[in-house]
């Protein structure tokens, strides 16, 4: 395909939502975006990209893929692409929204979990589906946490079905990475791309690293002026390491390891060479498991022996808490709408995927039956691990997964196939198309709930993928909230 | 500052100064060939001697040819002191504590090791060797001057210098003794060497500025020695790298006397050279002040690393 107008030779085909074009029609907020790429020539678009690819290696944007053993094979650039995501004001308001007030339920919910029960003795949510969770954490029963808030920093993954609505396909209530690509992503735009960005009102995102800062800030026990908050990394090997860094740059944290920290009199302090400084924060970016090998597994060298009773004296706020799992595990999610209505007397303003759950028989036989329509998740696994995509399995895999389901059935959700919405992407200066989804990231601190404007736009980079993930060669686009 | 952050960022100081000398003992000595002393070998040999491990080198190679040379303690990534290897280390160290230095700092030498992993030897040798040392003196001092231009005058400062400068002391000790090792009876001919040792630590305008007429290995060495104000000398280097663990008094109580200990071995270091008289270093005594320094300099590696890196373990809970 020659130029970009010749839409009619690969018009995405109508069974997907196209975020450029409706039709052979290029929506009215991509017009000038539509406009430069045909401008554009074939040459100059994959030397665009070369730049920007050439930029990220420089800066070192990298996610490490787990497994391997070569140190250079390891690291990998973010596949990056030019063509930026565009989402109209109207659009926003509903997903910030929407965002905000499921956020406020989630943390609603583990409060009450963690608490009075109240939804499990009305029977909303079986009782079953909670507490035998291996995210459901007992240390946490009845303790009082700062600000009454369990999900710092959440990511809510969106995509948008045929007709363009938005739907909520999972909740990340741990700990949600992704933030540094949304800051560098903006960042190569403005540098490589200044023409175009400085084009549209777009909505800038660096307030968003303030309010990231100020959120931790007020969940502080103490009310020192300048809490010393950290951030806690399980180490450069992580595939996530970047994110940490650039974070703590950013925001001004300490970067610290399990190793830098030490317990005493139920205080957290880091060990520098001045002597012992406290922790009144700790933004951790590792799992409960490894926390403290006091309270949790005790080979983990990651974390740091009694945190959790200095958590429990009040001496040191966990952000995220400790047993937030419990809300983002897969089966639970299909309670989220429930939780709506149940604890903020509202009206879900983003829903759900339809989600059948494996335990209940009628929906597992329903499933069974038509395997290669379903995508099927284990509910505890994220990153794009343990899925079965049904369009794109064989039949021996499926017949795997149906045994797997019958044994444990609590284990499973399966969703029907999901309409992920397409995007345009630069494909050595060729136009393609390819699932998208975003990941919005809101950050709460009791009073108020940020959500950052735009978030993460995440690319599957094989034809007709559906696995956006970076862990599975995922890329990402930058994604620009218009402010009118 | 964290223990593993202060020894990550001593051996940033170290390795980026040890990659910088090395390319520009390279360069000088690559070019002296072609003032011919006929031996190919011996000056290939001379070469490896100065910057590398010989029995490592021999172990791999049977003779010292040039190409094989150059490799070795260029590009080779299996030899730990190639420059290559050395510019992967500071990069490594720096990964590590990313957060704590300005980014543009990361992005200049993670862009430059980058370009060093893609060079072929092959491009060197083709096109221009002095126009890839070129490269990499350059590249070392965009790493350097940007660091000088924007980094927070703070104790981690402090550590990536002391690191760079106790390196560059240690680096002209070996360099005098590379060049001290010539067969008294070759001494006349040495007057290349001696030339060329000047010119990789650029010090040959700055000698010649001195008024210091004969170009001698015992002149040179007294300069490389005891110029206090020339930045490439031991005597400078030992003083600012005594001055930078001073610098770190006021951040630095846990280890206290022990730092207190490391400032008063450095300052008797430098003293000594201090009281050392023109005289006191000739043809004869070179080599016994070289040994006492390369000790001196040994000494204070191995009090950085007790005072700083090797905090005891502790659990309380």
């Amino acid at each position: 395909m020659e130029t970009i107008n010749d839409v009619s030779v690969n018009s995405p085909s109508s069974r997907f939502y196209n975020e450029m074009y409706n039709g052979a029609q290029v929506r009215a907020h991509y017009n000038h975006v539509h406009q430069v790429l045909s401008r554009m020539s074939l040459e100059d678009r994959v030397s665009r990209q070369t730049q920007m690819n050439g930029r990220l290696l420089e800066e070192g944007i990298t996610f490490t893929l787990s497994g391997g053993d070569q140190p250079d094979a390891l690291e990998r650039t973010i596949p990056f692409d030019l063509i930026p995501r565009i989402i109209p004001a109207t659009e926003w308001e509903t997903i910030e929204q929407g965002t905000r007030q499921r956020v406020r339920a989630l943390n609603a919910f583990l409060a009450d979990i963690y608490h009075e029960q109240c939804i499990l003795k009305d029977g909303l949510v079986p009782r079953r589906m909670v507490m035998g969770n291996r995210y459901f954490r007992t240390e946490m029963m009845r303790l009082p946490v700062p600000g009454g808030t369990y999900v710092t920093a959440s990511g809510i993954d969106l995509i948008r079905d045929e007709k363009g609505d938005y739907f909520v396909l999972e909740d990340n209530l741990r700990s949600p990475s992704g933030f540094s690509y949304v800051f560098k992503s903006r960042s190569i735009m403005t540098h490589d791309f200044p023409e175009l960005y400085f084009s549209y009102p777009v909505k800038g995102i660096e307030r968003s690293l303030h309010d990231f800062r100020t959120s931790l800030r007020n969940l502080a026990p103490t009310d020192r002026a300048e809490p010393v908050i950290a951030l806690l990394t399980p180490g450069s090997f992580n595939s996530a390491y970047f994110e940490h860094t650039f974070l703590a740059q950013q925001m001004g944290m300490e970067l610290v390891e399990g190793r830098d920290l030490v317990c005493r009199d139920n205080k957290i302090y880091i060990r520098k060479l001045s002597g012992l400084k406290q922790v009144d924060v700790l933004y951790r970016r590792i799992d409960d498991d490894y926390l403290d090998p006091l309270a949790f597994r005790p080979d983990s060298m990651l974390g740091v022996a009694g945190l959790m009773n200095a958590y429990r004296f009040g001496n040191i706020t966990i952000a995220n808490a400790p047993g937030t799992g419990v809300a983002d595990d897969k089966a639970i999610y299909t309670f989220v709408p429930e939780m709506i209505r149940y604890y903020l007397n509202e009206r879900p303003i983003l829903n759900n995927v339809p989600t059948y759950l494996m335990s209940r028989p009628d929906e597992r036989e329903h499933v069974l039956g038509r395997l290669e329509e379903m995508v099927v998740k284990e509910t505890s696994l994220s990153g794009g691990y343990g899925m079965l995509v049904g369009p794109a399995s064989t039949e021996w895999e499926r017949e795997r997964f149906a045994a797997k389901i019958r044994e444990n059935p609590d284990n499973y959700i399966a969703q029907p196939t999901i309409k992920l919405s397409t995007s345009p992407i630069n494909l050595d200066g060729r136009v393609a198309h390819r699932h998208i989804d975003l990941r919005v990231f809101a950050l709460a601190d009791g009073k108020n709930v940020h959500v950052l404007p735009g978030g993460l736009t995440r690319v599957a980079m094989k034809e007709g993928s559906l696995v956006v993930n970076s862990s599975q060669g995922g890329g990402v686009k930058d994604t620009w909230v218009l402010s009118e | 500052m964290l223990d593993r952050i202060a020894e990550s960022l001593f051996w940033i100081g170290r390795y980026t100064e040890r990659a910088e000398n090395h390319a520009r003992l390279l360069d000088v000595y690559y070019h002296l060939r072609e003032e011919g002393s006929g031996e190919p070998e011996a000056v290939w040999r001379r070469i490896a001697e100065a910057i590398g491990d010989c029995a490592l080198y021999e172990e791999r190679y049977d003779g010292y040819r040039e190409q094989d040379v150059l490799y070795f303690l260029t590009l080779d990534p299996t030899q730990d002191n190639s420059i290559l290897s050395c510019v992967a280390q500071a990069r490594d160290n720096l990964k590590k504590i990313r957060e704590q230095l300005p980014s543009e700092l990361w992005n200049l030498l993670n862009g430059f090791y980058l370009w060093l992993k893609g060079v072929r030897l092959e491009e060197v040798t083709q096109q221009s060797p002095h126009r890839f040392f070129q490269r990499l003196k350059e590249g070392l001092a965009a790493f350097q001057g940007t660091a000088v231009s924007i980094a927070l005058r703070d104790e981690s400062w402090h550590m990536l210098e002391s690191g760079r400068y106790l390196e560059r002391s240690e680096n002209i000790v070996r360099l005098l003794q590379s060049v001290g090792n010539i067969a008294p009876d070759k001494r006349k001919g040495s007057y290349a060497y001696t030339m060329a040792v000047l010119k990789s630590v650029g010090g040959y305008e700055a000698f010649r500025r001195l008024d210091l007429e004969e170009i001698s290995l015992e002149e040179v060495s007294r300069f490389l020695v005891l110029q206090e104000t020339f930045p490439r000398s031991i005597h400078f280097a030992l003083a600012n790298f005594e001055q930078h663990l001073k610098a770190m008094r006021g951040h630095s109580e846990k280890s206290g006397s022990a730092l207190e200990r490391m400032i008063r071995l450095a300052g008797k270091a430098r003293s000594e050279l201090g009281w050392l008289d023109r005289n006191d270093i000739t043809m004869d005594s070179l080599n016994a002040v070289l040994q006492q320094l390369l000790g001196a300099n040994r000494q204070l590696g191995e009090a950085v690393a007790r005072t700083f890196f090797f905090p005891e373990r502790e659990v309380i809970a």
